[in-house]
């Protein structure tokens, strides 16, 4: 689970094209004055390491953000922030380093690479840009650890445009980038989607054009690694995408907003209202999704179910968590890749483990009770039953 | 046609408020509204002779349940399953007065008879026995609009699409969104009412919402609360929409129906976001 700490909820300096955020962002009015107090007593209850999130968190003042950063750093022993990284200053360097701040920066390339993480106006956006690049090196320098969000669209995956950004990919590994992690784009709006997706081709090429470069780099690049483990059963660690996140509670993601109330991921939020969190969790979409043929936008008789679970309910096809991922294609052919692997390794997955039948029947009746336990949890409990006598 | 799935999802009921505000306000009143409307429900059945209530609790509802019975002076009896009568109804219970013959005709498999004692006029009757006898729907909401998707006409006295969190002023399915008898079944019981009641029911009823089913999962957004429960599996979503003409206090702004209409919006129709759309067509994927 991770905690997000929101203090000026979506507010942000960019208003990237693709922004799952921008439901949100176009109804908001300005948000009222956060309320430090509140926000980090609600930090306290949760009681684990947070993040700084937004929309974009350096927008929040830097003694401020230093108060809250000496918090962490006292309380957790580390602090984390996710930003664009436009308003980095040199301040705020010295400030990462000294409360200990690991960096996550979003840019989605150099120059016309990154314009769709748009300001307004062309001229804005390549500022912009240049902005978030020169902090990216500066951070690099100071050796703040940083690692990158990278999506992936037609203005930098293209077939055109995708050998410039596995370059680009080279030079921060040089530079001593830790690590970069790599997203589909979810589209929320058939307009930004006619402009910005790429087809599942496209996609397919530029995930396996990374997963070649991978063996090149120093730095890890987060592509196969959760799909891997998800296939091997070792889930215990795997981000909430691929675990049966159920929308009405979000589990993996605790957002803290300004006046210290709690929050769902914005991911599942299509329709601009901040719903609060249902009082229980449920596994409805697994189970649905487990049942309903693939030709209606279910996943029935996938051998990769227990894996994948439909991903990510924020990109159900239609925008409706009722469907499995948008994704399916490119994730099919993934998951088909690595097993593939797996078995040249002598691994086996478990798309093709005689287990299967009965941990997808296990799962099953655990969402039908509510529960959602761990494919690792069943894998030794399945052990446990066959060795006993 | 509906193409319909063969699974069925456990049980649920699920709330999504649309902020802390919405939820204290309209928590308790609907709650409220609910244990009223149980309330006359069960009166009329004890002030009417033959009359009966069926409900189909959950083992957990059951002894409250009993309860509530009581103190009307009626019994609850679990009648067993039958898939001509009601094979929707997992633990048919009927609410009655012990001297009332409805569990007699059910044991008699006489479903004219018990659909006569649980209030329904003939036309709602046939519907029953088409919806859930013949076509094996469960939820009754797939009898009253068929293949209906979009706007749904029809008194607001007849929406029954808050009834699953026992909000509705006509106790039963009604055959169509326009049954001039079930109209006047809800008045009379409207009549019945305490006056603050019924007037609080109607106006909830003409909230705008939406009924939004796909794959087993009822979505019913109105502009206080996001509402999920089970339905009958359909392959594709089926939707239907009350235009409404009452917008509850503490309703959200948001991006469709049924919320409220953002008065501007910021982002997504300004020059800025419009350029930038303009900009990624016209910039193609030069390299
Ligand atoms: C919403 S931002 C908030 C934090 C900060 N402003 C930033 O840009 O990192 C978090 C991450 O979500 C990513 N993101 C936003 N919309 C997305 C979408 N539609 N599909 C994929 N990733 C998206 C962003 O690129 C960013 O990496
Ligand atoms: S909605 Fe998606 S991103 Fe958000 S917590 Fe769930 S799975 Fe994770």
């Amino acid at each position: 689970m991770s905690v997000e700490l929101r203090p000026l909820g979506v507010e942000c300096n960019l208003a990237c094209q693709y922004c799952y955020q921008n439901p949100q962002r176009d109804l908001a009015s300005r948000p009222p004055p956060y309320d430090m107090d509140a926000m980090l007593a609600t930090l306290e209850a949760e009681g684990q390491p947070f993040a700084l999130f937004g929309g974009e968190p350096l927008l929040v003042p830097l003694p401020d953000l230093e108060r809250i950063w000496a918090y962490g750093l006292e309380r957790f022993g580390q602090n984390r922030i996710q930003s664009n990284g436009a308003l980095i200053e040199a301040a705020h360097v010295e400030a990462f380093l000294r409360y200990r701040v690991r960096v996550g920066l979003s840019i989605d390339g150099p120059g016309e690479l990154n314009d769709a993480r748009w300001a307004g106006t062309l001229e804005r956006t390549r500022a912009r840009t240049e902005a978030s690049l020169t902090a990216l090196r500066q951070l690099c320098e100071a050796e703040v650890p940083t690692s990158l969000i990278l999506t992936l669209h037609r203005q930098n995956a293209s077939p055109e445009r995708l050998p410039r950004l596995l370059t680009w990919v080279r030079e921060l590994d040089a530079m001593g980038l830790l690590g970069a992690r790599l997203h589909l784009l979810e589209v929320d709006d058939a307009a930004v989607g006619a402009r910005y997706a790429l087809d599942t081709a496209e996609n397919l090429a530029a995930l396996e054009a990374f997963a070649a470069l991978e063996n090149e780099l120093r730095m890890g690049l987060d592509v196969f690694g959760d799909m891997r483990t998800m296939l091997l059963g070792e889930d215990e660690r795997a981000s909430c995408v691929w675990r049966s996140c159920d929308p009405y509670t979000t589990a993996a993601v605790r957002s803290v907003e300004g006046r210290g109330e709690l929050s769902n991921c914005g991911r599942t939020n299509k329709e601009g209202v901040d719903f609060g969190k249902a009082d229980a969790p449920a596994y409805l979409r697994s189970l649905l999704l487990y049942q309903t043929p693939q030709a209606h936008g279910g996943c029935q008789g996938c051998r990769f179910f227990t894996a994948c679970r439909g991903h990510c309910p924020g990109t159900g096809i239609d925008g409706d968590w009722r469907n499995r991922s948008e994704h399916c294609e490119v994730y099919f052919a993934l998951f088909e890749r690595l097993e593939a692997e797996l078995i040249a390794k002598g691994e086996e997955p478990l798309s093709r483990s005689p287990l299967r039948p009965a941990i997808e029947a296990r799962l099953t009746r655990a969402w039908a009770r509510g529960e959602n336990p761990s494919l690792a949890q069943l894998r030794r409990r399945l052990a446990r039953e066959e060795s006993s006598p | 046609m509906i193409a319909r799935l063969d699974f069925h999802l456990p049980r649920f009921r699920r709330w999504l408020w649309v902020s802390a505000e919405a939820r204290a306000h309209w928590e308790p009143r609907l709650a409220s509204l609910a244990a009223g409307l149980e309330t006359l429900a069960l009166e009329a059945v004890a002030s009417k002779a033959g009359a009966a209530r069926l409900v189909d609790p959950t083992p957990a509802e059951v002894s409250a349940l009993r309860e509530r019975a009581r103190a009307h002076g009626l019994v609850a009896l679990r009648m067993p399953r039958r898939e001509d009568l009601a094979p929707h109804v997992q633990n048919p219970t009927l609410l009655t007065r012990a001297d009332a013959d409805v569990p007699g005709s059910w044991h008699r498999g006489d479903l004219d008879a018990v659909l006569a004692a649980l209030g329904l006029p003939p036309c709602c009757a046939a519907a029953w026995r088409r919806t859930h006898v013949e076509a094996r729907w469960r939820d009754g909401a797939w009898g009253t609009h068929g293949e209906l998707q979009g706007e749904v006409e029809g008194p607001a006295l007849l929406n029954r699409m808050l009834a699953p969190i026992g909000v509705h002023a006509c106790a039963h399915d009604p055959c169509g969104p326009r049954c001039e008898a079930s109209v006047d079944r809800a008045r009379g019981r409207l009549d019945r009412a305490p006056a603050e009641l019924a007037e609080h029911l109607e106006q909830v009823l003409d909230w705008p919402m939406e009924w939004n089913a796909l794959h087993g999962v009822v979505e019913l957004r109105t502009p206080v609360v996001k509402l999920s429960w089970d339905t009958d599996p359909c392959a594709s979503a089926v939707v239907r929409r009350r235009p409404g003409r009452v917008m509850p206090e503490h309703a959200a702004v948001g991006q469709r129906f049924p919320y409220r209409d953002p008065n501007h919006h910021k982002l997504l129709h300004s020059v800025g976001w419009r350029r930038g759309l303009a900009h990624a067509e016209a910039s193609g994927e030069s390299p």
